[in-house]
């Protein structure tokens, strides 16, 4: 089976977690003796002008393996298209020449919508199956179905209501929006959710039901044969790994420490980076709870981390705290958090609550309430058998081989219907 | 009461005056005379400021020349307008401008009986290009410029329709005199402004390729939805085969990324595709009949940028393409983006324009629309609107060219879209009516059903508010009369 894996960047270009899943899935899949993978990453070529050769729309990534890159000089960012001459007549050749079985598409930014219909065009009979990895195409507020001016979930996606974050826009703007979206994924074969919370979500925006599956993103375990977690004397040192954007709810996090060292010595770890694409409101917010901050509450800013050393910043870490206000799709920090037993304390957030079972591998609380976190805090801290108990109710990740053989029933199923 | 005219007082204010007529008691004959016929006129020791003023000017390069501002006309009872350009005096004799109620100034002056503010619209013909201008009011200098920026002919449009939204604003009534005083001035500069244009192809795709009917799209400097809408009747047009689109382009921004995208478009859906620039803006009309002078299909449909079939079932929409609607003009079910009608065809009626102050009033037309307001939506089944199909049958319908069918020799029968109306707006209820005048039919066809994403709720800038205002009061002058006006009855009670 030729297998094209189509994403957003690749790690080796920039690091995320749609491409980190898009990468393990084309690696597990070249592991595959009956599959011949190959994959095309887009990129925005006005950031890594780098990778742009002039005049060639397709280039290999430099020492990659059947890996390809699909630099774009431009993308029309509301409606997800791009309409690219030179491109096309790349992409359509690079499709006649590798002729996949199946494109497996992981994202529309710089892929652009109607490359799904190109694709048809060139391959009328491939299969296309769709990992809808946030919400994007249901949400231009960045995907996250966080509605910021209200600092709460969006749980209604229509579109007068998509008007309310965007006032310069109308109604009629997100209707088409959604038509475009909604045109192009009628190419789609089938679509893979990694959380049932957002499978949810685009059931109700509108995709039937029997066209998305959830396969959760897998994870490969960096965990060393034999290793034995271990904690800080004090367990009061909590970790948060992630993006120091708004809707990450770092914000909530350090308000529940400086609550907590009212009465105990607190230490917070941050690992993350992209602070500069936080609000100028949300960073002032932020600077002002840590103005309020006492002696008991250290504070270190750890700056980014990437797969190859997160399992050792894990340890470093007693709890792992995810005080996210955004429902987040799937939470791979979790998966990080847990190869290194870390316990996590969570928000209930989209598709954190399917993850954390409250009480048996981690704990929970309601999303930007401080004073719930703040008592989850305090009640872990130097509590020994609650952490034993949390750790010890952790279970691996589904691992990369089921994951792949999950989508390749998936693909075989496809076939069935299509054969009917 | 004794009144008693101060001579003394007159000549000493005027030297001219006592030079010529002396100071003393024998000159009161003279003075008096002087200023009965001359002096007041003269505004002669009225200080003009405190009276009138010059609040705006535009020139264009053509010698087109607006002013705008305010007078007392208990005290100003002349509008004498002089403009001098370099070593160049042109005397524009006395003006009419169009006074109109300022409040503003009312509440200063006291005035409540006479509008003070006013609008001129003035011509210099020959005028000769000169960086200093000075204006003249009554002899009083009122205006002096020494570099003056000269409008091209198209900023001049603009920015002085921009200006006569204070009278587009008011009540019909108060203003459609102004209109109907107005519209011919603008009407030269339109006509003036038409005849600079030149439209040139683009892009064109399959230019050759044999069509039976060519869909015709008149954009005005944007095409952010042209793509999807091209989108959304591709797959249409590649099963029918035999359609061209013609996109003309207004003030087109963007143009060569458009370009590049029509091609990409192309790369993916082989449709006969051709775009076609206007150097200016040539209104709807123009672009249109543009597009219908290039057209290759006997048929022609003009769509406008923002329809759309419906999303859930397009054949309900695509059908409407390809059938042919004879000698007759063909419009459709247009729903609103959230799949609600918009309206069922149109039709016109008239209503009363009346100003209560100067005791006249005239019929104005109002271009009206069935259905608006009714809870159908696009995949109602059809028994659901069959009820509000069936009540304006009878009626003399017109349909939006936001969605026309027609045959091309029709078209031209008719005379394509009238240009004389500025930029847009009752051209294509002037149409119908034309086309009706001539004995052919307008047809609803209630098969076909389309999205109309028409803006909702978004202020229209000041210089349309205008030229809607001037189009109605042409449109007005021209079917008042019409035996295709809806009566006041049926205005009443259809929906």
């Amino acid at each position: 089976m030729k297998y094209l894996t189509v994403s957003l960047y690749h790690p080796s270009v920039m690091k995320g977690g749609a491409q980190y899943v898009a990468k393990d899935l084309h690696d597990v899949a070249r592991a595959d003796p009956d599959t011949d993978p190959v994959m095309l990453a887009a990129i925005d070529a006005n950031i890594f002008p780098q990778y742009a050769k002039t005049g060639a729309s397709i280039t290999a990534l430099p020492d990659g393996d059947h890996e390809y890159l699909l630099p774009g000089q431009r993308f029309v960012e509301f409606y997800h298209l791009i309409y690219d001459k030179r491109r096309n007549k790349a992409v359509r050749h690079f499709l006649e020449q590798h002729r996949p079985d199946v494109i497996h598409i992981h994202h529309s930014l710089w892929v652009g919508l109607e490359f799904l219909q190109l694709a048809r065009k060139v391959l009328p009979g491939v299969k296309i199956i769709y990992t809808l990895h946030e919400y994007l195409p249901i949400c231009y507020s960045r995907g996250q179905l966080f509605r910021y001016h209200e600092g709460a979930i969006c749980h209604d996606t229509a579109p007068d209501q998509c008007v309310k974050c965007f006032p310069d826009h109308t109604t009629d703007d997100f209707i088409l929006r959604r038509r475009v979206f909604r045109r192009a994924f009628d190419l789609v074969d089938h679509f893979i959710a990694p959380s049932e919370y957002l499978r949810s979500r685009y059931v109700d925006w509108g995709i039937e039901a029997d066209r998305i599956s959830v396969i959760a993103n897998g994870h490969t375990p960096r965990r060393p044969e034999g290793w034995t977690p271990t904690r800080s004397a004090d367990l009061n040192v909590f970790g948060f790994f992630g993006q120091f954007v708004d809707a990450k709810g770092i914000d909530v996090l350090l308000r529940a420490a400086v609550a907590v060292s009212k009465t105990k010595p607190v230490e917070i770890r941050i690992f993350g980076g992209n602070k500069q694409y936080a609000s100028e409101d949300y960073v002032a917010k932020v600077d002002k709870i840590l103005k309020g901050a006492k002696k008991n509450l250290k504070i270190t800013e750890a700056g980014a981390y990437s797969r190859d050393n997160v399992f050792d910043l894990m340890t470093t870490v007693d709890w792992v705290v995810m005080p996210s206000v955004w429902p987040e799709t799937f939470g791979l920090v979790v998966s990080e958090a847990w190869d290194a037993r870390r316990p996590v304390i969570s928000s209930r957030a989209g598709g954190l609550t399917e993850r954390i079972a409250d009480g048996v591998d981690g704990l929970t609380f309601l999303p930007g309430s401080a004073t719930q976190l703040a008592g989850i805090m305090d009640r872990c801290i130097g509590n020994a058998a609650l952490w034993d108990s949390l750790s010890g109710g952790i279970t691996d990740e589904v691992p990369m081989t089921e994951v792949w053989d999950a989508h390749k029933t998936i693909v075989q199923k496809i076939g069935r219907e299509t054969a009917a | 009461m004794k009144t008693t005219f101060l001579h003394g007082r007159y000549a000493e204010g005027n030297g001219d005056l006592a030079e010529r007529f002396g100071t003393d008691a024998d000159a009161d004959a003279n003075l008096n005379e002087h200023f009965t016929r001359y002096g007041q006129h003269e505004m002669r020791g009225i200080k003009a400021e405190d009276y009138i003023r010059l609040e705006a000017v535009f020139c264009s390069d053509r010698g087109h020349i607006q002013l705008a501002g305010w007078a007392d006309r208990r005290l100003i009872h002349s509008f004498h307008v002089t403009v001098e350009v370099g070593y160049i005096r042109y005397d524009l004799g006395e003006v009419t401008p169009c006074w109109y109620e300022r409040a503003d100034v009312t509440a200063v002056t006291g005035d409540t009986q006479q509008d003070s503010g006013y609008l001129a619209l003035l011509k210099i013909d020959g005028l000769i290009l000169h960086s200093g201008v000075r204006i003249l009011i009554n002899d009083k200098k009122m205006y002096d410029e020494p570099a003056m920026r000269w409008l091209s002919i198209d900023s001049f449009l603009t920015r002085s329709l921009s200006a006569c939204a204070v009278l587009a604003d008011q009540p019909v009534g108060n203003t459609l005199s102004h209109a109907q005083a107005l519209y011919p001035q603008y009407a030269e500069i339109w006509g003036e402004y038409l005849d600079g244009l030149t439209f040139s192809a683009a892009f064109q795709h399959r230019a050759q390729a044999p069509v039976a009917r060519s869909i015709i799209i008149t954009l005005h400097r944007k095409a952010e939805m042209l793509l999807i809408q091209l989108d959304s009747l591709a797959e249409a047009l590649t099963r029918d085969g035999e359609t061209e689109v013609i996109v003309i382009g207004n003030e087109l921004a963007g143009a060569q990324l458009l370009v590049e995208q029509l091609g990409a478009f192309c790369q993916i859906h082989d449709i006969p595709l051709s775009l076609h620039l206007c150097s200016g803006n040539s209104g709807f009309s123009a672009g249109n009949n543009h597009g219908a002078e290039i057209a290759r299909g006997e048929i022609l449909i003009f769509m406008n940028p923002d329809i759309f079939p419906p999303e859930t079932a397009p054949e309900r929409g695509t059908d409407f393409l390809f059938s042919d609607p004879g000698e007759d003009l063909h419009g459709a079910l247009l729903y609103y983006g959230d799949g609600m009608l918009m309206h069922s065809g149109m039709y016109t009626t008239a209503d009363l324009a009346f100003n209560a102050r100067s005791g006249v009033s005239a019929p104005v037309l109002r271009v009206e629309h069935f259905g608006k307001g009714l809870t159908h939506h696009v995949d109602d089944a059809a028994d659901i609107i069959a009820p509000t199909l069936a009540a304006i049958a009878g009626q003399p319908v017109l349909a939006s060219a936001a969605l026309w069918k027609i045959r091309k020799t029709v078209f031209d029968a008719v005379g394509g879209l009238p240009i004389d109306y500025l930029f847009a707006y009752y051209e294509d209820a002037d149409f119908c009516l034309a086309l009706r005048g001539q004995g052919r039919d307008i047809v609803i066809d209630n098969t076909a059903r389309w999205i109309h994403m028409e803006g909702v709720g978004k202020a229209k800038p000041a210089h349309v508010r205008s030229f809607m205002w001037l189009n109605r009061a042409l449109y007005s002058q021209k079917f008042a009369d019409s035996d295709l006006l809806s009566d006041e009855s049926a205005d009443l009670s259809l929906l």
